[in-house]
């Protein structure tokens, strides 16, 4: 029972490795954007990972539906009273689908993800949520920096920010370079924790392969050898990609490597081979 | 071979690189490249390196022979020979049956030397009559990071032949207590005919042969009475047991299969049988399966039919037409039939009936209820079979009375005192005349 409380804690310190560039980010963006959200929907929402490790299993997994429908409920409370289906004073019961709505769904999203990330017990779910977690947050960012600097209403700006990615991810696709970056474009006020988050993230999910992963002599080694080739592979990686997108193949360049990596992995599979050879 | 997590790990990292690279943040994409390129090294390299190295392990699997008794422990052994010029470290297991009861190093994991080799042993303990296989021996390593897996199958198998246990048949019991134990209850074995022991007297009628007439008796109570000596003559009644052994017979769960307890509980009359000196033979009939032992008045077809059912699994379906016709023409009309089946096939009943014409015939019906998976967690699944099972086993029943055949009921406790209690009844009886 001590060793599985000691390992469930040492899983939860690695994943707060993992997940930091995200919690950096939260740290920075929570207090700024709290007061353009909907208190409700946030406070119904963020706590729910924690509560759920607190409930009983039988009714884990009912946790997210529960606050779902209470959430709808009042969404549908709001419709009511302001069609005047009912009457008009449970419209205090309700919530009204506006600007503020939208950004708690947004805040929703990065901080249950960042909260499950840290609880999580696989690898690649932890790797997953962090994934969410920090795009989701980026944007955040995004629309924050543009918002410190025009003054625009803050959802307008973030909106903004996400037209931009479909901008770029349809230039991108159709033409083969993006044409609008919003994190290229602004600077990142906290630039510096973001870098050392990423290097602790980066060391984390390497120590949490190695937990996670069986630790005899000759797969330490092969463990070894796939960080310091993969680090290699990854920086010529990132440099062929930023050569390649001055000359606007940055999406070629990406295709060219991801699929040769994958093409790589599935020629090599002993398994594929003893296949075609029977 | 890429594992499930492997393959959400690299989905994971190229959504990353795409919604970086989106972003247009710097940091976040060369993070991004750098671990998709280490999980994506880490498989590669594994590729490359451990997992060729296991297709040369050389796995050799071996015992004393091929055959088991049920409930006999039977030693084995893996020798392991890596025949990599570098160290290797792998997890095996032994791909086994449900009906074996594992124990020892039949799984494990092993790090060897190169040209190292290692032995182990395992114990495997059978609980059901029959041929199983063992084998082969699965050889799998994973990379670093359980992303990956390479498994091969190395190594023969083995086709186990269980017989009987020892303790289940009586065979292996001490002459006193086989004797005392088979010679409980009634044993007549005679009959009133012609032959050379005396049995009784009896008044002359007219037409008894003179020879026999009891001349120092003449007069004994009326004064010109005559009687006659009543001789008794040996009474032999072969037995054949037609045994189901299509896919019907094979329920039950593990240690507790329908055709296992049958097939101990025929074993266990065929010796009272014999002990009786009658004769016993056995048909084993399906689909699949078709073993005919004509029926001895010695241990041979007993003993053959331990071999016999060693060496094979209920399979197929069993057609009781087929089954009697062929009967028909391998054995007398004086042979009694023992039909054994658990009646799961659609064939109408009344045929039978034409089918066996004057043969003589007893039913036994198998009751699947007793062989229904025991535990306290699946008391409402028993709960719910038993009246419904039961029911259909009564309706069977009632059927093949309604034809005329002395039917019961047998399940995994009361089988042996059915069936010797028919065969006691058919000889009472004079049936099998």
């Amino acid at each position: 029972m001590g060793n599985a409380n000691m390992d469930s804690i040492t899983g939860i310190v690695i994943n707060t490795g993992v997940m930091l560039p995200p919690i950096f980010m939260a740290i920075y963006v929570l207090p700024r954007i709290y007061s353009y959200a909907d208190p409700f929907i946030l406070f119904l929402f963020a706590f729910l990972p924690i509560i759920r490790r607190f409930i009983g299993r039988m009714y884990r997994s009912l946790v997210y539906p529960v606050a779902l429908l209470i959430a709808v409920s009042s969404v549908i409370i709001w419709l009511a009273a302001s069609t005047g289906s009912i009457p008009h004073r449970y419209l205090i019961l309700g919530t009204p689908i506006d600007k503020p709505f939208m950004v708690s769904v947004t805040l929703v999203i990065g901080i249950v993800t960042l909260l499950e990330g840290l609880f999580a017990k696989k690898l690649y779910s932890v790797i997953t949520l962090m994934a969410f977690s920090t795009l989701t947050f980026l944007d955040m960012i995004a629309a924050l920096i543009v918002f410190n600097q025009t003054g625009y209403p803050f959802f307008t700006l973030y909106i903004y920010v996400e037209l931009m990615e479909y901008e770029a991810l349809y230039t991108l696709i159709v033409y083969g370079y993006e044409f609008s970056l919003p994190l290229a474009t602004f600077s990142i006020p906290i630039n510096t924790y973001l870098i050392a988050g990423f290097v602790v993230s980066m060391i984390s999910i390497i120590v949490a392969s190695y937990r996670n992963g069986n630790r005899s002599i000759d797969r330490s080694n092969s463990f070894a050898y796939s960080i310091l080739y993969g680090s290699i592979l990854g920086t010529a990686a990132f440099y062929f990609i930023t050569v390649m997108s001055r000359l606007s193949l940055q999406f070629l360049a990406i295709a060219i490597v991801i699929v040769a990596m994958i093409y790589a992995i599935i020629r090599t599979d002993p398994e594929r081979k003893a296949d075609t050879e029977t | 071979m890429i594992r499930k997590a492997g393959y959400l790990i690299l989905s994971a990292s190229i959504y990353n690189i795409f919604e970086s690279i989106l972003l247009g943040y710097k940091y976040y994409i060369i993070f991004s490249i750098i671990l998709f390129f280490v999980f994506s090294s880490d498989i590669l390299i594994f590729n490359l390196t451990t997992a060729r190295k296991v297709r040369n392990v050389e796995v050799e699997i071996s015992a004393e022979n091929e055959k088991a008794r049920k409930f006999s422990p039977k030693e084995f052994t893996i020798a392991f020979l890596n025949q990599n010029n570098s160290p290797l470290s792998f997890h095996y297991y032994v791909y086994s049956s449900d009906t074996f009861r594992m124990a020892g190093d039949f799984e494990g994991f092993l790090a060897l030397k190169p040209f190292e080799r290692v032995v182990r042993k395992f114990i495997v303990t059978p609980n059901t009559i029959g041929r199983y296989r063992l084998g082969p021996v699965s050889v799998y390593t994973e990379d670093g990071m359980r992303f990956a897996i390479e498994r091969a199958e190395v190594s023969r198998t083995i086709d186990l032949k269980v017989a009987p246990a020892l303790s289940e048949i009586m065979a292996a019991r001490s002459e006193r207590i086989s004797n005392m134990l088979y010679y409980t209850g009634i044993h007549y074995n005679k009959k009133a005919g012609q032959g050379y022991d005396f049995l009784t007297l009896r008044e002359y009628v007219p037409g008894d042969e003179i020879r026999y007439v009891a001349w120092s008796m003449i007069g004994r109570t009326k004064g010109d009475d005559l009687y006659v000596k009543q001789m008794e003559e040996e009474r032999i009644m072969d037995v054949i047991f037609l045994i189901d052994y299509g896919n019907g017979m094979n329920q039950g769960h593990d240690g507790k299969r329908m055709f296992d307890s049958i097939m101990a509980d025929v074993i266990k009359t065929s010796y009272k049988i014999r002990k009786n000196q009658d004769g016993v033979g056995y048909f084993i009939s399906s689909s699949d399966i078709n073993i005919f032992i004509p029926p001895e008045r010695t241990a041979t077809p007993i003993e053959n039919l331990q071999k016999v059912i060693s060496d094979i699994r209920p399979s197929g379906s069993f057609s009781m037409r087929y089954s009697i016709d062929f009967l028909r023409r391998k054995i007398k009309k004086t042979t009694m039939i023992f039909v054994i089946s658990s009646f799961e096939y659609g064939e109408d009943p009344v045929s039978v009936r034409d089918i066996i014409g004057s043969y003589k015939a007893m039913f036994f019906v198998v009751n699947p209820y007793d062989f229904v998976v025991t535990g306290e967690e699946n008391r409402t699944l028993r709960a719910t079979l038993f009246h419904k099972q039961r029911s259909i086993v009564d309706r069977k029943r009632e059927i093949l009375r309604s034809l005329g055949f002395r039917t019961e009921i047998v399940g995994s406790r009361d089988a042996y005192r059915k069936l010797v209690s028919s065969y006691l009844y058919a000889k009472m009886n004079n049936i099998g005349e």
